[in-house]
Order: structure tokens, then C-alpha cells, then sequence
């Protein structure tokens, strides 16, 4: 079975937002860059835990945050440190795109990470009881 | 805060969502470009090594693994790939296709390959008892494999005209398998 991604509401009005805040920077494409690399070593079946890259930070409770290091395709300006904040669910082999932020707003992000796995998990415990 | 149902295959199907054509065109292209580099991380994190024990194993540089990982695919040498991949203790398959072979012909490609290959099995064994047998037995159970994989696909895709595939052969018919059971290829009968 293959990993498929999903995002929340959160991240797609986010996402839209980044896109437009940093248009022609190309820092959008960075990210989704190593996304794609992320999701690739989740495809050959390694175990989230075991993906280590200078690009991939582990937060609590599983989430990793993705940032845009590591590509040498050029992005006009100096490049902002921003992340991409995912949940790998091994079970059902979905990758969350949870938000999206920099790190001014590291702090409101991983509480709102924090926030959809428990809501996650209420979901998952409600449908299984 | 619900995660919307659709489910993207990929990053390129995503994208899709917020670009317009010419934007997602350059975006594949740029993903595409980086391809070999991404496999090569993706194996050397299903082995559970770090940059620094690979680069070791390889006889490189912590950095010059580093710099392999994000490499475009233009500028990666075979000689680096197959110290890379020779570290991981993987060995390295080059392979000519026509450009733009469809998905059909890869599959008849690949059908073809795994024939010469079991083929070539059964020739290198001929002679040796032992391994005639083993091969024999091995035969056998690629066939079951294929088959029964085949058969899954099939009950994905056409639910409605298949049933739960059974298991064609068994692991104690691979073990009673004879030569006479295969010259008369009663097996699949």
C-alpha cells in the first residue's frame, strides 16, 4: 500500500496565504521540494522514525517539520527559515500536512499540530467505539 | 480543525491544487531533476545509516554524501552512484528503454526479463541434483507469488467479478514438487 498525502483546512489556507506572501521566491517549492523526498523514503517502506535528514526536525508527539534547506536551486533573496509541519501515520499510511509556518511562528504551530492529533485521535477513538 | 478527504498520490498531485499549468509544469520539472538523488537518500534511510557511516563504508566525505542527496540528477557521475549504492551493498542496474515507453510495454518489458531470468536459473542448476531441485522448488514459488499478487491486483481493481483469491499453490505442494510433476506441468493444469 502506498503512502498518500492529505491536508487540513489549516495548511491549505496557509499554504495559499505563504504562496502569496513569498511569491517568486520560490521558498514554496523548496519545501515541497523535500516533502517529495520525504515521501519518497516513506514509499520504499522506512519507518518515519528512522528518515534523518538536515531538512527534517522531529517535534513532539511525532510531528516532523520539513524546512526548506538543502536544494541548490537558487530562490531570489536570502531565504527565510520556514517549515512545513507534517504527521506521518503509519497505520493508514497517510501523511498530514498539518501547517505552515516560519520561525516567528514556531510556537502557534506546533500547538495547532498538537491540536489536530488530538482531535485525530478523538476522531479515531469515537469510530472505534 | 478535520483534514479534508481528498488524497493526493504525490507532492506533483498537491500542487496541482495551487498552481496553474505553466507554474505545475516547471514544478515537475524540478522535482523530476532530483530523482536519482532521492532514491539514494530514500535507501540509505530504509538501511538505518547515518550520512557519516555511509560516507565511511564509501571511502567519501560526510559532506560529499550530503552534497549526492541534493544533487541534480545532471550532475551526479556513475562512479559516485556506484560508490553510494556499493556502500549500501546494492548493486546498480542500468537499463535502456524507448522514451516515452507506456506503462503496458513496462509491464511486457519486465514479464520478459523475469522469464530470462528464471530461465537462467534452471540452465546454471542443470547438472547438480541439489540444485536442480532447489530451483525447481524456487520456480514453483515465483510462480505462486506472481500469481497470487496477480490475483490481488485483479480483486482491487474488479471487485464485483472476483472472489478472494485462494492460494494456488501451497508451501507443502512446493516441497513434493518432482521433475515429473514439471516435464508434465500438471501444476498449473
Amino acid at each position: 500500500m502506498q503512502w498518500c498525502i492529505e491536508q487540513t483546512d489549516l495548511f491549505a489556507r496557509k499554504f495559499k496565504q505563504f504562496r502569496k506572501k513569498n511569491k517568486h521566491s520560490g521558498l514554496d517549492k523548496l519545501l515541497l521540494n523535500n516533502l517529495d523526498t520525504y515521501l519518497k523514503a516513506l514509499q520504499f517502506g522506512t519507518s518515519p522514525q528512522k528518515i534523518n535528514a538536515g531538512f527534517i526536525h522531529h517535534e513532539p508527539n511525532g510531528v516532523k517539520a520539513i524546512d526548506q534547506k538543502g536544494s541548490r536551486k537558487k530562490v531570489s533573496g536570502t531565504p527565510k527559515e520556514c517549515r512545513l509541519y507534517v504527521f506521518p501515520d503509519s497505520d493508514g499510511k497517510v501523511l498530514y500536512l498539518i501547517t505552515i509556518g516560519d520561525k516567528n511562528s514556531q510556537k502557534s504551530d506546533i500547538k495547532d499540530c498538537c491540536s489536530f492529533l488530538d482531535e485525530s485521535r478523538k476522531t479515531k477513538g469515537s469510530d472505534h467505539g | 480543525m478535520d483534514s479534508k478527504k481528498t488524497a493526493y498520490r504525490g507532492v506533483k498531485d498537491l500542487f496541482k491544487e495551487y498552481a496553474n499549468k505553466e507554474e505545475q509544469k516547471e514544478f515537475e520539472q524540478f522535482i523530476d531533476s532530483q530523482q536519482i538523488a532521492k532514491t539514494l537518500f530514500a535507501l540509505r534511510s530504509k538501511a538505518g545509516k547515518t550520512q557519516k557511516e555511509l560516507a565511511e563504508k564509501a571511502g567519501m566525505t560526510q559532506s560529499k554524501i550530503s552534497k549526492i542527496e541534493h544533487a541534480f540528477n545532471d550532475d551526479l557521475s556513475v562512479g559516485d552512484i556506484l560508490k553510494y549504492s556499493s556502500a549500501l551493498g546494492l548493486q546498480l542496474h542500468i537499463g535502456f528503454t524507448p522514451e516515452n515507453l507506456a506503462l503496458v510495454n513496462q509491464v511486457k518489458l519486465h514479464w520478459f526479463q523475469l522469464l530470462e531470468c528464471l530461465d537462467e536459473i534452471q540452465k546454471l542448476s542443470e547438472g547438480d541434483k541439489e540444485m536442480e531441485t532447489e530451483a525447481r522448488k524456487f520456480s514453483f514459488e515465483a510462480a505462486n507469488n506472481i500469481l497470487n499478487g496477480l490475483l490481488e491486483h485483479l480483486t482491487k481493481v474488479h471487485p464485483e467479478n472476483m472472489q478472494k483469491p485462494a492460494l494456488l499453490v501451497t508451501t507443502s505442494d512446493i516441497e513434493s514438487t518432482t521433475k515429473e510433476d514439471c516435464d508434465t506441468n500438471i501444476a498449473f493444469n
